[in-house]
């Protein structure tokens, strides 16, 4: 049980991820809550929409965030795996549900904070106070996105250690990069069924969801005629599905693994 | 009688180049492995140790090593195994949960040679500090086969003492690489190989080795003929020439 306890406790004090995952986030929000705001017509329903998805805006970037840090202790790691996985009671099963484990932890404390930091901006931005509606689906949510970005992690972090250390600066920030173009593409598009079929708007829009009361748009932009709300079992259905293709792949990946020294990814 | 490590004409390719060259080796105790730099030592152990692949067959305790699972009772010093850890005292606890490491006889050991903060980084050691941490953790595990890589390297005499008789309490069976014969001297009794250019010769027990000439040439009375550089080198026991214990390092031979 060390080594779950050892991922959660790296992740949760290592200042760089501290500063992307937490800090950068609430800087976003505070932009969210005391100037795009602005533009948010005084409806109830509207401005309830307007924090709602900003909340899932800060879940999918505060994740996007956390667990690229995680995808490059992975790929630091992976030089002892194949000795571990021969020679230790290690398994890449027991691999991956640390890293899971430990990672879920850490999207449950983030996820937490997530929700009190829109709690508190939102509420006094708008003079109204806005609280999750449908707490539980909050939590499940908090849970199924730790299980799939952290499994996501170690896929990406074993992809570019067997093929290309020197893209492994890309494939580690391939997290952060999704989180910001699903993210913000809400905003701007609906995306209609396709939220089913990406992982990360099924994060982002159960997150929504959750502070709805359920039933979440699957954009902000209104189209003619309206849609309805994305369903939080199709969702939720989306993201498990996801999960276990990425855990087999990443489960498969660990086992073929082999040294590939980090100065491989020199480039000058 | 089942060889702890069984190599059957294994070639390991490094990056296009064939660093291991049809080895085939059968370990029944602890043995030292002495070679020049660069002759593949290091890569051979990594074979063993699983963290690269090779072609051939490998075996350890009757097993291939590819198909291995689960096997606690080998451990290595090699720093690559070392990865998972950020402080001295994360690689001491992961190691205790997964490998069995005694924690407390680990930490009496590394105050022995003067490592006592565990909070620092792993890569803040010095290099001698760091063979000496690796070593110690891969002892302590109390293994039945070790697998050390220049275990002295950089290590100021003192503590080479300790870890020589470390070495010499710790796993009943395995493989000592080295590049310096004075230390070789510490080991008479053991069967030792030498590797040259991804080849390995012997078994020879480490005193004849020790108290043998080299000569160039093959001699039909010699103990090993190697090759290096295109050239054959005899080991040869009663005959004028160059001691092997006066070489002091096996580089040396590529200067004959």
């Amino acid at each position: 049980m060390k080594f779950p306890l050892y991922v959660a406790k790296r992740l949760i004090t290592t200042p760089y991820l501290l500063f992307w995952a937490v800090i950068f986030v609430t800087l976003i929000d505070v932009m969210g809550a005391f100037l795009e705001s602005r533009e948010v017509p005084h409806i109830p329903e509207a401005e309830e929409l307007y924090v709602s998805s900003w909340f899932g805006i800060s879940i999918i970037m505060s994740y996007g965030s956390a667990f690229t840090s995680l995808a490059f202790m992975v790929s630091y790691q992976t030089g002892s795996l194949p000795h571990l996985f021969r020679y230790s009671k290690m398994t890449p099963s027991q691999y991956l549900s640390g890293v899971v484990l430990g990672s879920v932890i850490l999207s449950v404390v983030l996820g937490t904070y997530m929700l009190f930091l829109v709690y508190a901006l939102f509420s006094s931005s708008f003079n109204t106070t806005f609280l999750p509606k449908d707490l539980p689906l909050a939590y499940l949510t908090f849970l199924l996105s730790g299980v799939f970005f952290s499994t996501f992690s170690v896929f990406l972090g074993a992809l570019s250690y067997k093929y290309s250390r020197k893209l492994s600066n890309f494939f580690t920030l391939i997290p952060f990069i999704l989180a910001f173009i699903f993210g913000f593409s809400y905003l701007f598009a609906n995306l209609g069924n396709l939220v089913y079929i990406n992982p990360l708007s099924d994060v982002q829009v159960l997150a929504i969801s959750s502070f709805l009361g359920g039933q979440a748009p699957t954009g902000l932009i209104v189209i003619s005629p309206p849609q309805p709300g994305a369903s939080d079992i199709l969702l939720t259905g989306s993201l498990i599905v996801w999960i276990v293709i990425v855990t087999v792949i990443s489960s498969i990946l660990l086992r073929r693994l082999y040294l590939n020294p980090v100065e491989e990814g020199k480039l000058f | 009688m089942i060889c702890m490590i069984d190599l059957v004409n294994v070639e390991v390719n490094y990056r296009g180049i064939k660093a291991i060259k049809g080895v085939t080796m059968h370990v029944e105790s602890k043995v030292l492995l002495l070679g020049p730099n660069g002759s593949g030592k290091t890569t051979l152990l990594r074979a063993v140790a699983g963290i690269v692949p090779y072609l051939g067959s490998i075996r350890v305790d009757g097993t291939e090593v590819r198909s291995l699972k689960g096997y606690s009772s080998l451990s290595t010093n090699l720093p690559e195994v070392f990865s998972v850890g950020l402080t001295l005292g994360d690689v001491l606890s992961i190691f205790s949960d997964i490998k069995g490491l005694d924690g407390r006889r680990a930490v009496e050991m590394l105050r022995e040679v003067g490592i006592r903060d565990l909070r620092q980084k792993t890569y803040s050691l010095s290099t001698g500090q760091s063979a000496l941490f690796r070593t110690i953790v891969a002892l302590a595990t109390d293994p039945k086969i070790v697998l050390l890589d220049e275990p002295f390297e950089n290590v100021d005499v003192a503590n080479r003492r300790k870890v020589l008789s470390w070495i010499k309490e710790y796993g009943k069976e395995g493989i000592v690489v080295t590049h310096e014969l004075e230390l070789a001297s510490s080991f008479q009794e053991l069967d030792s190989y030498l590797i040259f250019e991804g080849k390995v010769y012997g078994p020879v027990k480490v005193g004849e080795l020790l108290s043998s000439v080299v000569t160039e040439g093959r001699d039909p009375e010699a103990l090993l003929v190697v090759e290096v550089e295109g050239k054959e080198f005899s080991f040869v026991k009663g005959k004028e020439g160059k001691r092997m214990a006066d070489i002091i390092t096996l580089d040396r031979l590529y200067s004959m």
